[in-house]
């Protein structure tokens, strides 16, 4: 069982997880599904692999889209950034993305690890 | 900041913020540009996310705020995170004056083996590096071997959250590409966030 201070802090990375998932935006709500749950399937996936030998659905994102959120999750450079701007997409539009990746991408990682946890508590 | 919007739409208030706390800085150059991406939208990605990051990294824990700060710059260091490898090692220096650690923040970041650091927290620095770099490869033995070192489950849960944390931020900051202020600027930067913390 886990500390009232840890069942707290996970109450509160679910909120910054909600509020990228559904906090008002740009994004229209099927696109900002879509990445987040790509990008959560993509951070927990070998490098190596490809985008479309994973479980999340990557079918969902059009191309240019995809490519940003696989910068986001590796490491994002201006020319990332410049690319969405070319296509005509908005800062916020980028903002949100960049945000959505990002959370995505780094609870996925702490989700992994309390699930570890959790699983040697129950084993106990 | 690759994102004008973020200062360009912000409103009056935040606008005026902003030029004060630059002002506070010592000037515009001096600015931490993450303080305008908070400001910018935070029922977005700023409030719920300060909350988190100040319960994680100033609540009570049986790390120290010094040790935190190391895993926080750890995790920044693996993912080559610049700005926020150089926020919070200016940070962790802070935290650990007059302590044993107390100039030894970049030897531990250089070599996780290294400096005057508590052996629980080496031994806890391979799995921030493993769950960072490659989070797919880690099992339970990973965490069987920090237990060993002696570090309590409830311990080891707070740095899968540090880890979470700083696994968001340093993904925002490179995408977003904050400007890094200079050496003195993050010192400075350094004591403020020991000082006052992540609040809003």
């Amino acid at each position: 069982m886990t500390s009232a201070h840890n069942q707290t802090s996970r109450a509160k990375l679910e909120a910054v997880r909600a509020d990228a998932q559904r906090g008002n935006g740009v994004l229209p709500p099927a696109l900002r599904a879509a990445v987040f749950s790509y990008a959560s399937a993509r951070a927990m996936q070998k490098s190596s692999e490809k985008s479309s030998e994973m479980s999340g659905d990557a079918s969902a994102l059009p191309d240019s889209v995809r490519a940003f959120v696989d910068a986001v999750l590796a490491r994002a450079v201006s020319a990332d950034v410049d690319a969405l701007k070319r296509e005509g997409r908005s800062d916020d539009f980028i903002y949100e993305l960049s945000i959505v990746a990002a959370v995505a991408a780094g609870s996925a990682r702490g989700i992994a690890g309390l699930a570890l946890l959790d699983a040697k508590a129950r084993a106990s | 900041m690759r994102i004008d919007s973020v200062f360009d739409n912000a409103s009056f208030g935040t606008k005026l913020k902003t030029k004060l706390i630059a002002a506070a800085m010592g000037g515009r150059e001096n600015f931490p540009e993450i303080i305008a991406l908070f400001m910018y939208r935070p029922a977005f990605f700023g409030r719920a996310f300060l909350d988190y990051v100040q319960h994680v990294l100033r609540g009570p824990s049986w790390w120290s705020v010094g040790e935190r700060e190391v895993i926080a710059a750890y995790v920044s260091k693996t993912n080559e995170c610049r700005f926020c490898l150089e926020s919070h090692r200016a940070v962790a220096e802070e935290a650990v004056k007059g302590t044993a650690a107390e100039g030894a923040v970049a030897e531990v970041l250089a070599d996780r083996t290294k400096g005057a650091w508590r052996a629980e927290l080496k031994a806890a620095l391979p799995l921030v590096e493993k769950l960072t770099r490659a989070p797919h490869e880690v099992t339970a033995a990973d965490v069987d071997a920090v237990r060993a070192a002696g570090v309590p489950d409830d311990a080891i849960e707070e740095v899968m959250h540090v880890v979470s944390v700083f696994n968001m931020i340093n993904r925002v900051a490179d995408s977003l590409g904050f400007a890094i202020p200079p050496p003195a600027a993050m010192q400075k930067g350094g004591k403020r966030l020991l000082t006052h913390g992540y609040k809003t």
